[in-house]
């Protein structure tokens, strides 16, 4: 044992029982082979014993590696920096022996030296620590060494194997009865198909007591098996006069099928409790580590600052744009207006007070559908509470989708919810969103407000939307029921913005003009008591209107189209009158004033559906020529962009 | 369902023809097509067919719209609405210039609609 003031990590007396390595065992298992002691010693300390029963005795067949004059070089330099009185090297110092007396037989030799080097692992308990020094850093070496051959993780082993492993724990003197392993059966061999190397279950095995069998019958070393193999680092370490190797190779010619069993006393301590508790008090730490939330998962992502951070900058982007994040809402969509509540009007968190006057800006995404609208309310007007103005819209028109339009177009719709009773219970829009076949759609919504708007999307649930029948809950949870005088709804606006086919066809013109009017013919010239052109309905046709599309005190306008069939064009023209009244509207167009050529369209709501008649009234010329057909009508509704 | 309604000229016209001179595309579910009718005679008479009644010569089933834009290139005949042979939309190759050309191919008098012209 080293005393505690003795620190210095060299020895230049060669004498110092600090340095001593005492009775280092190596393996010699073949002719001339070089014992590499891993550190400089010194020459004339070098003692090499062997084991005879009990007791060590002195072993000659050895010879001195070459002098390592770097290590002896070092020692020098260190000589000369003793105070105070300089001291000179004259020793020689030499890394490794060749150990010659191998003959047939293995055996070990264990070598005693002086080391130039102090080797730490040997120092007291309580001593504070040392320096690094390369004593240091070799023992740390041989430790990780001894690690890495001695202590490996499982090894190759098949799948099998493992479910049969043991815990053996490390045997390193070759005696353990727990680690004797009788009769290991491998039905794998077959030497005839190049299957001969036979790998025990239980790791490296002690030679001394191997037993290979095929069939019952106990086959001899180097004739039916060898050993092959050695492990080196396990060898070095057992305190048995005995080798450890890791493979068998069978010689006898085995078939496939035939039983080869192996009985062998196993190095263990592949597996050992130790181990094991080792991996547990590890992974204890990893939990306790990760719980400390310095690393991210699923559970701690929300609380990590760095994602804090980001959701903090996020809103603020947010609020600096007045933008928010689209909330895609499931609607059960069909022919029929089903009311749902999207946002709401809440009141301001310090005043209590809503705003009776207000704007919202959103964009609306549903199938082929896409518009940013405006819905403005003024909770004060006598007329329209709510009114829309569409920015930009994109839809399906009969042009691009042809007769699938009609199919696959959706008819957005909003209104607002208030009881007048007490405004600053606050507001809730409302959604409808009718297709003449009946689906399932996903509808996005932002709110793409300015700093003005005060509309709060609510959250989407991620089921379909409920209908709101009669009652609901406002903002401030106070009740808004239909029953009651004092629950108002706004009127209802629409924001289909691409125009809205309702009638396609191809009707010639002249064919209308009997039903557009006719001429009274009177044979009195002076007679005018009677017009003398009487005006019809016209010619009822086909209206091509989902459900409840239409709102009549929403149409903004009719867009006839009419073929030109001299010219081959398509003549688009908005109504330039349009007149509602009740739940009719009248609306015509001159489309070709040359020869004083018009289409009129009528549409009325009735309480089973919508009726449509279209009249013409054509210039002689065309009428003649037979010029022009009515192909299409489409509707546009109030704030949608006016196109032609 | 949608479904095309075609306008031919009634029986009480004189000359009736089996051309087409109107159509409509409407939903039975909420419109009952009528013949129209002027002045106390039935005028045109409707036919309602499913869009997979309009074909070509050929018999292949063609675009509705297709037809909306080209009445004139078609006729109702027994139930089908269809290409005539020798018209427009008759676009098979006349392969080889033997006998079985169709007469109605060289004959002016096949051009029915002025109106255009």
């Amino acid at each position: 044992m080293l005393i505690k003031t003795d620190l210095s990590m060299m020895d230049l007396t060669g004498s110092n029982e600090a340095f001593k390595r005492i009775a280092i065992p190596f393996r010699i298992y073949k002719t001339s082979q070089v014992i590499s002691l891993g550190e400089p010693a010194y020459t004339d300390s070098v003692v090499v014993e062997i084991m005879s029963g009990d007791t060590l005795v002195s072993y000659t067949s050895f010879t001195k590696g070459v002098a390592d004059e770097t290590a002896i070089a070092r020692a020098k330099y260190a000589g000369t920096q003793v105070t105070p009185t300089p001291v000179e090297f004259t020793a020689t110092l030499i890394n490794s022996l060749t150990v010659t007396g191998y003959t047939s037989s293995e055996f070990t030799v264990y070598v005693t030296y002086q080391a130039l080097y102090h080797d730490t692992v040997n120092m007291v308990d309580d001593i504070v620590g040392p320096s690094y020094s390369p004593g240091l850093m070799s023992s740390v070496l041989n430790q990780l060494s001894y690690l890495n051959n001695i202590l490996p993780p499982i090894p190759d082993i098949t799948s099998d194997d493992i479910n049969s492993i043991q815990v053996l724990a490390e045997d390193i003197t070759g005696e353990s009865n727990d680690n004797y392993i009788q009769d290991e059966i491998h039905l794998q061999v077959n030497t005839l198909a190049n299957r001969f190397v036979v790998r025990p279950a239980n790791g490296s095995f002690y030679k001394k007591d191997l037993v290979v069998k095929l069939n019952d019958v106990t086959l001899v070393e180097n004739v039916g098996y060898k050993v092959v193999g050695i492990n080196l680092g396990k060898t070095r370490v057992t305190t048995s006069n005995d080798s450890v190797y890791d493979y068998i190779v069978i010689l006898a010619e085995v078939a496939s099928g035939a039983a080869v069993s192996i009985t062998y006393r196993a190095f263990g301590g592949m597996v050992c409790p130790a181990a094991m508790n080792q991996t547990r008090t590890l992974l204890k730490n990893i939990i306790e580590y990760i719980k400390l939330g310095n690393f991210i998962t699923v559970d701690t992502l929300k609380d990590h600052p760095l994602i804090i951070y980001i959701l903090d900058r996020l809103n603020l982007i947010e609020n600096m744009l007045n933008i928010s994040a689209p909330i895609t809402y499931l609607y059960s969509s069909s022919a029929v207006d089903s009311w749902v509540n999207i946002a709401h009007v809440a009141p301001d968190g310090i005043t209590g007070l809503v705003d009776s006057k207000g704007v919202g800006h959103f964009r609306v995404r549903t199938e082929k559908y896409f518009a940013e609208i405006k819905l403005n309310y003024d909770l004060t007007s006598t007329g329209k509470v709510l009114s829309s103005h569409t920015v930009s819209s994109w839809a399906t028109t009969i042009d691009q989708d042809k007769i699938s339009h009609i199919s696959t177009r959706v008819c957005p719709k909003f209104r607002i919810l208030w009881n007048s009773d007490s405004v600053n219970s606050g507001l809730v829009l409302q959604m409808s969103v009718t297709r003449s076949v009946a689906k399932d759609i996903y509808v996005e919504i932002q709110n793409y407000g300015g700093a003005f708007s005060t509309w709060t999307m609510l959250p989407s649930t991620g089921v379909v939307l409920t209908p709101v029948t009669t009652t609901t809950t406002l903002p401030d949870d106070s009740v808004w029921n239909s029953a009651e005088s004092t629950s108002l709804q706004s009127n209802v606006v629409v924001a289909s913005g691409k125009g809205y086919a309702i009638f396609v066809g191809n009707i010639p013109t002249h064919l209308l003009d009997p039903h557009t009017y006719t001429y009274d013919i009177t044979g009195d010239p002076e007679d005018n008591t009677t017009p003398i052109m009487t005006k019809h309905t016209g010619l009822p046709v086909a209206s091509l209107i989902t459900g409840s599309d239409v709102l009549i005190g929403e149409v903004d306008a009719l867009v006839f189209k009419v073929y030109d069939r001299y010219a081959g064009t398509m003549i688009s023209k908005v109504s330039d009158n349009l007149s509602i009244a009740g739940e009719t509207v009248k609306a015509s167009a001159m489309y070709f004033d040359q020869d004083m050529c018009s289409v009129e369209g009528t549409l009325t709501k009735t309480e089973g559906g919508y009726n449509l008649w279209v009249g013409a009234t054509t210039g002689t010329h065309s009428v003649v020529n037979e010029r022009f057909d009515l192909r299409q009508i489409d509707i546009l509704f109030k704030g949608a962009i006016n196109h032609a | 369902m949608l479904k095309l309604g075609i306008y031919v000229d009634g029986l009480s016209v004189p000359g009736n023809t089996t051309d087409i001179r109107a159509a409509i595309i409407y939903d039975d579910a909420t419109y009952t097509p009528a013949n129209i009718i002027m002045d106390g005679i039935t005028r045109y008479n409707l036919y309602s067919r499913a869009f997979n009644y309009i074909k070509d010569v050929d018999g292949n089933i063609i675009d509705p719209m297709y037809l909306l834009n080209n009445i004139d290139k078609y006729q109702y005949v027994v139930g089908e609405i269809s290409a005539p042979t020798g018209s427009l939309d008759d676009n098979r190759k006349l392969d080889v210039l033997d006998e079985t050309i169709p007469l109605t191919f060289m004959r002016a008098n096949t051009v029915n609609n002025f109106g255009i012209l």
